[in-house]
């Protein structure tokens, strides 16, 4: 089976600080194909050396008209990587950075896996609220979070 | 363990064993409000406090401090202490827990400036669960904070089943039928 399992291609879309450690720990064990859709930092930069990673822009909080610039740039990356790589199955934590490869893999039938960052327990993330809709697993790593998204799995903490 | 013949020379041989850590982490905002507390304690505390101390511009009188350090160093830090101090972040947090440490969060406040994001939701929620976690919003409070968490009773489990979700989600959809 676990052979089987490196036929797919996942990609996995997430901003680069902790929401980026929460995606590597929910899926480091996978055998699958993948590939990572982020931000650039120190961080994701020297996991980049060993990994097959997209640096795309960060719609980083600023100036409206600057950020709804900074938005479309990472939509059309976004899209761009999508369409070269062709995914099966797109897992995001989430954060701005990842939303318009989520939404656009949902718009060219792929598979959706949310899983909402662990700094959330009884509000809603942006980028979760945004994506509950679409997702086709939908996952809070704390209990009193399902209240906020009744149709969502509970996973416990990405410790 | 790493102790250096310095310190048993200062009369400290009882201190290099008992530690607390404090980090406040990687983000870019200072948290000067953290380590500052931290400092004032320091010689009320009664033991090594040794800090990892990031941006923040403060610079600590009375403790150990460094600004950043591996991940491995970090662990091991975190192991060796009595108590952790730290930011509410999620990767400390983690870490802390795992390692069966009592823990005093302190959140990044957003109005000070010091936060990109909220921190106090998981801290309050986890203060709220766990006699040996505590969440101070107001740094008054930490030599209280040390004082109760001291002795406190550490009784952490928590396990994810995430990988095991998005496992049987993949077999589910693309290998079945």
């Amino acid at each position: 089976m676990g052979e089987e399992k490196g036929k797919i291609k996942i990609c996995i879309a997430c901003s680069g600080g902790g929401h980026f450690s929460e995606a590597l720990k929910a899926t480091e064990k996978l055998k699958c194909e993948k590939y990572y859709v982020t931000y650039y930092n120190s961080a994701t930069q020297e996991f980049s050396r060993k990994n097959r990673v997209y640096f795309i822009t960060h719609p980083r909080h600023c100036f409206f008209i600057l950020r709804l610039f900074l938005f479309i740039r990472n939509i059309i990356e976004s899209l761009f990587v999508l369409l070269k790589e062709k995914p099966d199955l797109i897992i995001s934590t989430g954060a701005d950075v990842a939303v318009a490869t989520c939404i656009s893999g949902k718009l060219f039938g792929k598979k959706l896996i949310y899983i909402e960052s662990g700094g959330y327990v009884t509000s809603k993330s942006v980028s979760g609220r945004i994506i509950y809709p679409f997702a086709d697993l939908f996952i809070v790593q704390w209990e009193p979070a399902l209240k906020n998204f009744p149709r969502a799995t509970y996973g416990g903490p990405l410790f | 363990m790493g102790t250096s013949p310095e310190e048993f020379s200062k009369g400290n041989v009882w201190r290099a064993f008992i530690l607390i850590f404090v980090s406040a982490g990687t983000q870019e905002k200072p948290f000067n409000r953290l380590i500052e507390g931290v400092d004032k304690i320091a010689d009320l505390a009664g033991e090594r406090v040794l800090a990892q101390i990031g941006y923040a511009t403060y610079l600590p009188k009375k403790c150990e401090y460094f600004r950043f350090c591996s991940r491995e160093e970090m662990l091991s830090h975190i192991n060796a202490a009595s108590m952790v101090i730290a930011q509410s972040g999620f990767g400390i947090i983690g870490d802390s827990i795992k390692l069966m440490k009592p823990l005093i969060l302190v959140p990044r406040e957003l109005r000070f400036g010091e936060a990109i994001d909220k921190q106090y939701e998981l801290a309050e929620y986890l203060a709220s669960r766990h006699e040996s976690i505590i969440c101070i919003r107001n740094i008054e409070l930490m030599a209280g904070a040390v004082r109760k968490i001291r002795n406190s009773h550490v009784d952490y489990n928590y396990k994810t089943v995430i990988p095991d979700l998005i496992d049987s989600f993949i077999t589910q959809v693309f290998y079945s039928g």
